[in-house]
């Protein structure tokens, strides 16, 4: 039942997509689109909005209803899986994720509409170009999920907890099995879990709108401020969601995983890093264009590239090909995004070629020591940093592609390239706020740094006085500190210099001076985040702890960074699926108890390996982190780790997402002066 | 800070001086102080991937695995092998992937060439394509 | 006002594009033909030499059995749910290759001795198998285990022939055997 109303839900979509992409194109050609075509474009979005809603709505009525006669609850779903993890189970394997890929899509597609419609001055073909885009997308995820990726197939030959044989016609015989293994059990531990992905996945595919305003401009040769200010306004929307969900995502992974880590530069977390450098380069690069008319040429190439390296993300995420290389062909899914990634790079770089001579790209650049300067220097550096997660990913398999020879590429690689692009970065992000437009003159520069400059390295001075000499942290905090200052220095003289006419205090001026341009004050707060995030990788990253596997048994004492550790006991709780033991361990200060942690290891009944989760004890300084490689009645074997400033990482990651978030819902509407309608602004943020 | 002369008195000597003297600090203090302390073990485990787990090194990883294997450096460290002597040990039977730090071969070259060209590349056309002395308009002063 | 915004974006852009495209092809046509089974340096080269305690600590046994045509190792633990349904056809098949000189030797992987008992007992024990312990898992990285079970084969002359990764069944252990004691070494 649930098959086929789930089957005729994605179909619906597709037809819809498909049916988008054709509306949106005759619309977008004719100049003087009559009625009759926007209204077709209209109805086909309405529906492919409500059947993505109405394919989601039916997986999950499948997974909470137990209906395990539809293939992905069969596969992935089992009846102890407790709340909310039965709701994220939707999106925890690869069908789900799809449809949940549709659905976002689909929202996005309303969200353009809602926003072009809304203005005063009216939408035109540029948007009506970019749903063109969005829904020839949309055929292929929909594609997709009606062919290699069909959460709704019937189950025809059932196991006992799993289906070996299904059937994409929704009026087979149904035979489903009486229960399923349910989702991977390190999906089933943290309630991040639920909310990381479906972030992510905003982001994701948000960069989906600027390239098709991109495409859609090139299409129609219509270069110009109309497609960027519209690609600039939803990257920063799909910037937001994945700088939120890549925070989210290294939170999970430190409270979770339990190696005390938050950060490995494997591909899936590269995959979500990758688009985040080229869209944060495109948000920079997008300004020169709209301040100075350059950059255009270069602004195209960005909006194609973050798109593509969102299916190249999902492609090696998603295929197998990262497990290994060979079982990539396994899944049909592989190939088959392999092709889109090709046809989208492939397509959109030719369209690129072949209208580049429409691409006006006036002025010069006057000075390479000015406003504009410094983003062409922020661009460069993010684009390599782009290119060294991009090479380090792929290098290991294309070695193996090309001449059958394997090569590993880790952490040590991209810590040795990635450290000093990121602390030129963080400079980079400290004198460029400071530099004014055009040509700046030294005299000026140094006016408005020095203070700064002296408050950063004094900061410097006194982590070197007070708490350490290790390099990377002092020169963390330098270059944090000056970021920071850089920006406090620029409001401070702005509101001085708002105040100074009207002989009011200048501290009251300044909510007003950041009302006044939301856009630079929200770029600065989230480069502010960066700078937190910055110091606190330094210094998780070179100023821990860490104790070695010792055994305890019960009563056992140890010492460990001025705390002492007391293991007092082990209790098992016993849950259908799993059967978790934790250890009690108190954690002394001083002689004071000052908190309980309890690390456990759970042994899921479908998983050979014990899932380890740490126990945590959070203080403002740093986190102890404690988890177990072995437990049982009589001993355990603890491993402990401090994790100096490790929350201010997750602030940092937060500050910049809400940075965006704020540069967003204070930008300047349309200059036809259209009165901001609540749903307007709904869309837009 | 309003009286212009003394503005300019800071501007021009108090404050570089000043800038200087604290960069000064800084960088004898950090180059005076003790090179970090990095156990060799744990640098060797740093390099390889644990076989058990996902992603982390064996350094890292809380897997019994990934200990035990821990346990086989320290004890070749302690007998005073070379940390290519150890890695050849340890690694004897597992495939070349599962190093996490790539060698400079030749096989890897245009894995480091790759990155530098672009930066190359990036820098060569910043500096030839977009300087170029342009007709002078009307300056609209922004800050 | 219009002007070409330059070469270089046009070549960036057929850069990318033409890189994309050949390594597509080329990833798409080379793997499609790999095989799983075969990356370790292990196969083909000698098999590391060692002594293992026995499970139940009444003594040692030598690895590659020096006795033996074919040795024959394999890890298991009692954790591990693959290893139970591959056991029965190891069983058989150390007995049914006994007299051509073959001897199956169990090495118990990240396990505590009295649960790899344990799971023994349970599923079968035969006086012509080995079952060795694993102190601080040595033989599991000279033989380079990432997760089991796994199974490797010694031939006559010391050098190890193949290895099964995943749980094993009497046909590919048989064919494995046969390769050995048929022509000394696969292929």
């Amino acid at each position: 039942m649930l098959s086929l109303a789930g089957t005729l839900a994605v179909w619906t979509a597709l037809v819809a997509s498909g049916w988008l992409a054709v509306a949106g194109w005759q619309a977008a050609r004719n100049p003087f689109a009559d009625s009759r075509s926007i209204a077709a474009l209209r109805r086909s979005l309405l529906v492919m909005v409500l059947a993505a809603l109405g394919a989601m709505i039916i997986l999950e009525a499948a997974l909470l209803a137990n209906d395990f006669t539809v293939s992905y609850v069969a596969n992935h779903h089992s009846r102890h899986t407790p709340f909310p993890f039965n709701i994220a189970t939707a999106w925890a394997a690869l069908e789900g994720s799809i449809v949940l890929w549709g659905l976002v899509l689909a929202g996005y597609a309303y969200a353009v509409w809602r926003r072009a419609t809304a203005g005063g001055t009216g939408p035109d073909s540029l948007d009506w170009g970019a749903l063109a885009v969005i829904g020839a997308v949309g055929v292929f995820f929909f594609g997709l999920m009606v062919t290699v990726a069909n959460p709704f197939e019937v189950c025809t030959e059932a196991a006992a907890r799993s289906c070996t044989a299904s059937s994409a016609l929704p009026f087979s015989r149904a035979v489903g099995p009486p229960d399923g293994l349910g989702p991977n059990p390190l999906l089933q531990n943290h309630l991040l879990m639920a909310i990381h992905p479906p972030l992510l996945y905003l982001g994701y595919v948000g960069l989906t709108v600027p390239f098709a305003y991109g495409l859609s401009a090139l299409a129609l040769r219509r270069s110009g401020p109309g497609w960027l200010r519209r690609s600039g306004l939803w990257t920063r929307v799909a910037w937001v969601f994945l700088t939120a969900g890549i925070t989210l995502g290294a939170w999970w992974a430190y409270e979770v995983l339990g190696w005390g880590g938050y950060w490995a530069w494997d591909p899936v977390e590269n995959a979500s890093f990758m688009p985040w450098l080229v869209a944060t380069a495109f948000l920079h690069s997008s300004l020169v264009q709209e301040r100075r008319g350059m950059l255009e040429a270069w602004n195209f190439v960005l909006v194609i590239g973050a798109f593509s390296l969102t299916i190249l993300g999902t492609f090696l995420t998603r295929s197998g090909v990262i497990a290994s290389v060979h079982s990539f062909t396994q899944s049909a899914i592989g190939p088959a995004l392999l092709g889109f990634l090709v046809v989208v790079t492939v397509g959109s770089f030719a369209l690129f070629a072949a209208r580049s001579q429409q691409i006006s790209s006036p002025p010069r650049l006057e000075s390479p020591s000015s406003r504009e300067g410094g983003f062409l220097l922020n661009n460069l550096l993010l684009t390599v940093y782009a290119m060294v997660v991009l090479t380090g990913t792929l290098y290991p398999l294309a070695l193996e592609a090309f001449t059958g020879s394997e090569v590993g590429v880790g952490r040590p690689f991209f810590d040795r390239m990635a450290v000093p692009i990121s602390f030129a970065l963080l400079l980079a992000m400290g004198i460029g706020p400071a530099l004014p437009w055009r040509v700046a003159r030294a005299r000026v520069v140094w006016s408005r740094v020095h203070l700064p400059l002296q408050v950063a390295l004094a900061a410097g001075v006194l982590v070197i006085i007070a708490a350490t000499r290790v390099g990377y942290v002092v020169m963390a905090v330098i270059a944090g500190s000056w970021v920071v200052a850089v920006a406090a220095a620029r409001l401070w003289s702005q509101a001085r210099r708002a105040a100074r006419p009207k002989g009011a205090n200048a501290w009251s001026m300044i909510p007003a001076v950041i009302r006044s341009d939301r856009g630079f004050w929200g770029g600065q707060l989230a480069h502010a985040g960066v700078a937190l995030a910055a110091v606190a990788i330094a210094c998780t990253a070179n100023l821990s702890q860490t104790l070695d596997r010792v055994e305890m048994a019960p009563g056992d004492r140890v010492e460990f960074a001025g705390y002492e550790l007391v293991h007092t006991g082990v209790s098992t709780t016993r849950t259908p699926n799993r059967l978790k033991s934790s250890a009690h361990v108190e954690i002394w200060k001083n002689g004071r108890r000052v908190g309980l942690a309890e690390p456990a290891l759970s042994q899921f009944e479908t998983s050979a390996l014990p899932i380890a989760t740490p126990g945590i004890h959070h203080t403002l300084t740093q986190d102890l982190y404690l988890s177990l490689t072995r437990i049982d009645e009589q001993a355990i074997t603890l491993r402990a780790a401090t994790a100096p400033l490790q929350w201010v990482l997750w602030l940092g990651g937060l500050t910049c997402a809400a940075g965006g978030f704020y540069s967003l819902v204070g930008r300047k509407r349309r200059r036809s002066g259209a009165v901001r309608s609540p749903e307007g602004e709904r869309a837009g943020g | 800070m309003a009286d212009p002369t003394g503005m300019r008195l800071l501007l021009r000597w108090v404050s570089p001086l000043l800038t200087l003297a604290l960069a000064a600090f800084v960088v004898v203090s950090l180059t005076t102080a003790d090179p970090a302390h990095q156990d060799r073990a744990e640098r060797i485990g740093k390099q390889v991937r644990c076989p058990a787990c996902e992603g982390e090194s064996i350094a890292e990883s809380p897997s019994s695995y990934a200990a035990d294997m821990m346990g086989y450096v320290r004890e070749m460290v302690t007998q005073g092998l070379s940390d290519q002597q150890i890695l050849d040990r340890l690694m004897a039977a597992y495939p070349r992937s599962q190093m996490l730090d790539p060698p400079f071969q030749t096989r890897t070259a245009l894995l480091w060439a790759l990155p530098a060209t672009a930066l190359v590349t990036g820098l060569l056309l910043a500096f030839y394509r977009l300087r170029k002395p342009v007709a002078p308009e009307s300056i609209r002063d922004s800050t | 006002m219009k002007r070409r915004p330059g070469r270089a974006a046009v070549v960036l852009a057929v850069v990318v594009a033409v890189t994309t495209a050949v390594f597509a092809g080329v990833f798409a046509t080379r793997l499609s033909q790999g095989s799983q089974l075969s990356d370790s340096p292990l196969v083909g080269a000698p098999s590391p030499v060692m002594t293992l305690p026995l499970l139940d600590g009444s003594g040692e046994t030598e690895i590659p059995d020096p006795a033996a045509q074919v040795t024959v190792i394999n890890f298991f633990a009692s954790w591990c749910l693959e290893c139970r349904v591959e056991h029965p056809d190891l069983l058989a098949v150390a007995e049914a290759f006994l007299d051509s000189g073959v001897r199956l030797v169990q090495i118990s992987y990240q396990d505590r001795p009295e649960d790899s008992i344990a799971f023994l007992n349970e599923l079968g024990i035969s006086p012509l198998v080995r079952y060795a312990s694993d102190p601080d898992s040595r033989a599991a990285i000279a033989f380079g285990v990432f997760g089991i079970p796994e199974t490797y084969f010694i031939g006559p002359d010391g050098v190890v022939t193949g290895r099964i990764i995943g749980p094993s069944d009497s046909l590919s252990l048989g064919r494995q055997i046969d390769l050995i004691l048929g022509s000394g070494r696969p292929e």
